[in-house]
């Protein structure tokens, strides 16, 4: 197993000034470590103000980090890395799908805007790479002209999920992916993930907290508390020997609500 | 689910397409539409449609009435004015004179006002305000009233007041496009594109654009509305097209020194530019609303 992203040392701060008379609030994250191997899937858990999102956002590079820097498939990149890179290798899949869609243009639109932009296909060949992709995640090639009101919540996530998908990257960062589907769509969608993963390779870093989930689907599990990382292991030395407080706050929460999964 | 594909033969209609089932099927903007239509081919082909030269004086037809009227002719629809001029003529040129130049100064001030707009919108700071606030002068006054200060400057004429208006309509545009790049800029699928990796030109043409054509309706119809009576207005007080150019607003003036002998030298072209206006306003809220069906149904 290869190492494809390496997270030094990331460190970021945010400061809300809200009005100049009133103290700002900062918000730190980091310095925060991180190591990515390929086809590894990787659960970042915590409470909510953890930085979970922050964090996602710092890896996919649609924020700037203040210091540290995140190393690419062993080929040295900063934190001020190019965006062409940047979107071929590491892609995200936002919280509200829905909202990530142009609500004035057709599916086949937004799913062509990024082989436009990174790739040299001509029209023809692009039109067929979204067709395929779409088939790929369980749509259908007629979906190139739904706009975004007609998609269910799922059709949504599957077509986010195609657009970060079409570009064929190494790792996916996704923020909450699973948080407004319905149960049966959801382990469709994690279905579908598991076996995209199996054959294209992917690493996959994903926010949850939803515990079930995260249990099923991760190998290593980062549980975060203010901005910093608190404890991070392999996903079963995590649910059965939890050492931080937070953690085990988060554990036996989730074992509360599952009755028959007790500590053995 | 994926391997069949049955409906591969479905017709999917383009976003055009469909905006315009939406708009037919109100039957006030179709008709908004029909008479919106019926102006723009008299100014578009008014050589053709007018039977005589809308200058020409003819002192053998002086005050002829309408042709409804007991006492008018088939030769003149209209009648004819103090000097004998067909007014049918007249106010097929007068359509031209009008609404064509309102359509060009709306498109001129559009897209001066949304390219502003959009550099005011995705600059920030100090910057973003100068530029938004550019023009802002202009809109504590009544458009009208810039535009008799600008042709009081510059001289009477069509051409200067058509100037007055574009400058006294493009601050409107200016606001709004800003306004709205700015909160879409902040919307996730922006993110998105940017992500994809668009430079700002890109991500306005392809990400901002498509959802901003609703709003350039909606202030473009507004803004044609508020040139075809200001254009009028100023022919009306003498200050834009002279007398003997065939502007509507002109015409009624002419007409006012013998209303009373002629009432239908007044009558016909207000009757026009009220039902401009009246066809520009419906079909511009007709227009609105189906573009807004098209995206939420």
């Amino acid at each position: 197993m290869s190492e494809i992203l390496k997270v030094n040392q990331l460190y970021f701060k945010h400061c809300n000034k809200k009005s100049w008379l009133k103290k700002p609030e900062v918000f730190e994250l980091g310095p925060i470590d991180l190591d990515v191997r390929r086809g590894e899937t990787i659960a970042i858990i915590g409470e909510n103000r953890a930085g979970k999102s922050l964090l996602a956002k710092l890896l996919v590079g649609a924020l700037k980090a203040d210091s540290g820097e995140i190393t690419l498939n062993s080929h040295f990149a900063h934190h001020a890395y190019q965006p062409s890179h940047i979107s071929h290798d590491v892609r995200m899949i936002f919280q509200f799908s829905g909202e990530a869609m142009n609500p004035g243009l057709p599916v086949g639109k937004i799913l062509d805007e990024p082989l436009r932009l990174n790739t040299k296909y001509n029209e023809i060949e692009r039109r067929k790479l979204v067709e395929e992709v779409l088939i790929k995640v369980g749509l259908l090639r007629e979906h190139i002209y739904f706009y975004r009101h007609m998609l269910s919540d799922g059709q949504q996530q599957r077509v986010a999920l195609a657009r970060a998908l079409i570009l064929q990257p190494k790792i996916l960062v996704a923020d909450e992916p699973f948080a407004a589907l319905d149960p049966s769509v959801r382990s469709q969608t994690v279905n579908l993930i598991l076996k995209l993963q199996s054959e294209m390779g992917l690493a996959f870093i994903f926010i949850s907290h939803n515990l079930g989930i995260v249990r099923h689907l991760a190998d290593k599990i980062i549980v975060m508390e203010n901005g910093q990382i608190v404890e991070s292991g392999k996903t079963e030395t995590i649910f059965r020997w939890p050492q931080h407080d937070t953690t085990k706050k988060l554990i036996l929460a989730y074992q509360s609500l599952v009755p028959q999964q007790t500590l053995r | 689910m994926a391997q069949f594909s049955l409906y591969q033969e479905e017709f999917h209609p383009s976003p055009w397409q469909k905006t315009w089932r939406e708009f037919r099927s109100s039957h006030i903007a179709s008709l908004g539409l029909m008479i919106l239509l019926f102006f723009l081919v008299f100014s578009l082909f008014a050589p053709i449609i007018a039977p005589y030269d809308p200058l020409q004086q003819n002192v053998n037809a002086l005050f002829i009435p309408p042709s409804w009227n007991v006492n008018g002719t088939i030769s003149h629809l209209f009648g004819t004015d103090a000097l004998g001029r067909d007014l049918f003529s007249r106010i097929v040129y007068g359509c031209r004179v009008t609404l064509g130049s309102s359509i060009l100064l709306v498109l001129v001030a559009m897209v001066v006002g949304v390219t502003i707009g959009t550099i005011a919108g995705m600059l920030e700071g100090v910057r973003s305000s100068v530029i938004n606030h550019l023009l802002d002068a202009l809109m504590a006054i009544p458009t009208l009233l810039i535009a008799i200060i600008i042709v009081a400057v510059l001289g009477t004429g069509l051409v200067n007041s058509m100037w007055a208006i574009t400058l006294a309509l493009t601050p409107q545009f200016v606001h709004h496009t800003r306004s709205f790049v700015r909160t879409e800029m902040k919307k996730e699928y922006v993110l998105a594109s940017k992500l994809d990796g668009a430079n700002h030109l890109q991500l306005f043409f392809y990400s901002i654009l498509p959802n901003m054509i609703e709003m350039l309706v909606v202030q473009g119809t507004i803004a044609l509305s508020i040139a075809v009576i200001d254009i009028s207005a100023l022919g009306f007080l003498n200050l834009g097209a002279r007398p003997p150019v065939p502007e509507l607003g002109a015409m009624l003036a002419d007409g006012m020194d013998v209303a009373y002998v002629a009432p239908w030298t007044v009558a016909l072209p207000g009757l026009t530019i009220f039902l401009i206006v009246l066809a520009i306003n419906v079909v511009g809220d007709g227009l609105r609303s189906a573009l807004r069906k098209r995206l939420t149904q």
